[in-house]
């Protein structure tokens, strides 16, 4: 198991592993109740944890003839985030995303998370976790995301 | 909230449209030479017109068929796993990457240049132990041909170097064809029966059954393996029906024996290579796949069915020359295992560490009984999964 916590939800603010209680969830003002405790968790695992997750959500449906290890899921995810940076970038670079961005401080780390889960939600068809998705680019760092330098794959995000 | 968007996300794999899904598993090949020599113009001239020919076959399969169209695509990844997806117009994609290609080629080439006699030293460990992985360490030269990447570009110079540092030699080309045309096609043919038998309507219908509530009989690793030996088992069968309609030579018995021996090289090569980090029996009893030990027996019991069924007039040939295919194979991996412990493949990177033998493909006397307990369990996983697809199938 690789989560710390309950299986990161496939939609922002959901967490089907448990009973919902309102104090285990961070109120924001975009408009209720929208990260659990154990998707905040996500933003203290290492990016490669993260990759794995997202590799993992994006081969969930195939078949194969053998085994994918962690490396390749990580390069599935490397590959799938540079092919969707664009759109990831249109869903949260115009958003409220941004004010909070340049006026964070680290406590509204937190705020950030559940900005850019909420915009990315609005991307259809999304076929990996919000909540990872979300954590992984924050770690990357939205003002290299949303800034002019978007740099190229492999060092992309 | 809106629950019915999370039920449709929870209850389908990601489907996405064909050009992402072949983006993230390495994108097109765009120019041969960007391989970095791994590969020959020729040779990858070859491996497209053997894509074109196995697209043919897998029309003719599907065409009659109530499943999904599958379009068989080449792409540049250097990884060892083929991959098959459905999409988000209803077809299925069929992800060959060319590095699975190239590394079997190198292998057959490395393979076959051991001479194939018997010899005293072996270093294996009993199939029954297990071993921390941290024990365990591929030799730095054969890391391209066994190991994992980190980035394409990367794993594509390592498979160019070792391309030019171990060239076949030309005469060999027509028996590398050979060995990598059979376990292309075999392991084509695994992902083509996936979808004639239904394992994706399988999977989703899974899905449901978790959702609702309903306890199944097996659990979710217990489902998946059963589907994967379903594969391994048609897909055998229809590995040997499409060597039986591409060959006409091989109606002859000189030509059958040649074709039986390369086949038998080339299915325990493709089985050796695909996994050099577990090597006990026992850590495969909880994941997707047999072990490769079972997995082969596995082959020879659904080959053997098919062909005492279709073609009984074939069948002595076919175990005794697939015995000798598989014996050279097996004792090639011997000999490489013999040269990677005397350091001809590097030394390990760490003191304290060592090599284990670079395929999982250990036999021993002492292990046969765990292996033909492990054989007889996978079978009746099949058995019991296999009734209740049938179940699921008259219901619907």
């Amino acid at each position: 198991m690789r989560h710390p916590g309950p299986r990161p939800s496939a939609a922002p603010g959901v967490d089907m592993s448990r009973e919902r209680a309102d104090d285990a969830y961070i109120f924001t003002d975009l408009g209720g109740p929208v990260m659990s405790e154990a998707d905040l968790a996500l933003l203290s695992l290492p990016t490669r944890e993260l990759d794995i997750m997202l590799g993992e959500a994006l081969t969930a449906g195939e078949f194969g003839a053998k085994d994918l290890s962690d490396t390749e899921k990580e390069a599935v995810a490397r590959r799938w985030l540079t092919t969707e940076l664009d759109r990831i970038r249109d869903a949260i670079c115009g958003s409220r995303v941004r004010t909070i961005m340049f006026g964070a401080e680290t406590e509204k780390r937190n705020l950030l998370f559940a900005a850019v889960a909420d915009a990315l939600g609005s991307l259809r068809g999304l076929p990996v976790p919000v909540s990872v998705l979300s954590a992984r680019l924050i770690q990357y760092g939205l003002d290299r995301i949303c800034g002019a330098d978007i740099p190229a794959a492999p060092d992309g995000p | 909230m809106d629950w019915i968007a999370f039920v449709e996300l929870t209850f389908q794999p990601p489907l996405m449209d064909l050009e992402t899904a072949v983006a993230i598993a390495g994108g097109r090949i765009a120019d041969p030479a960007d391989l970095y020599d791994s590969i020959s113009a020729e040779e990858f001239a070859i491996v497209e017109v053997w894509l074109t020919n196995i697209q043919k076959i897998i029309d003719d399969l599907t065409k009659g068929a109530e499943c999904e169209r599958i379009s068989a695509v080449l792409t540049r990844s250097p990884t060892l796993a083929l991959r098959m997806r459905p999409l988000d117009d209803g077809s299925v994609v069929l992800l060959v990457p060319i590095g699975v290609i190239v590394r079997i080629r190198l292998l057959a080439a490395l393979l076959l240049i051991y001479p194939d006699r018997d010899y005293v030293m072996r270093i294996v460990a009993p199939l029954i132990d297990e071993r921390p992985e941290s024990d365990w360490e591929l030799p730095p030269r054969l890391r391209p041909i066994f190991g994992e990447f980190v980035d394409d570009d990367h794993h594509w110079q390592l498979l160019g170097r070792f391309a030019s540092e171990w060239a076949p030699e030309p005469e060999l080309n027509l028996t590398l064809r050979e060995v990598t045309w059979s376990a292309m096609t075999y392991v084509v043919m695994h992902e083509v029966a996936h979808v004639l038998r239904g394992h994706l309507d399988a999977n989703l219908r899974k899905l449901q059954e978790d959702r609702l509530g309903h306890a199944l009989p097996v659990s979710d690793h217990e489902f998946r393996r059963a589907l994967e030996l379903d594969a391994d088992t048609w897909g055998a069968a229809l590995f040997l029906f499409t060597v039986e309609i591409t060959f006409d030579q091989w109606k002859t018995p000189d030509h059958r024996a040649i074709a039986f021996h390369y086949i038998g090289f080339a299915i325990t090569l493709l089985f050796g290579m695909y996994d050099t980090r577990r090597k006990a029996l026992d850590l495969y009893a909880e994941m997707v796949y047999p072990h490769p030990v079972v997995r082969h027996q596995l082959f020879l019991r659904a080959t053997n069915g098919h062909l005492s069924a279709r073609k009984p007039e074939w069948l002595d040939d076919w175990q005794q020359h697939e015995f000798t295919g598989w014996t050279r194979c097996v004792r090639a991996f011997w000999r490489l295992d013999e040269d990677a412990f005397i350091g001809e493949f590097g030394l390990p990177s760490q003191q304290g560490r060592q090599w284990v033998p670079v395929t999982a493909l250990n036999y021993s006397i002492a292990d046969s009984s765990s292996t033909d307990g492990q054989l007889e369990r996978e079978i009746a996983l099949l058995e019991g999964v296999d009734r209740l697809l049938d179940s699921w199938r008259q219901a619907s």
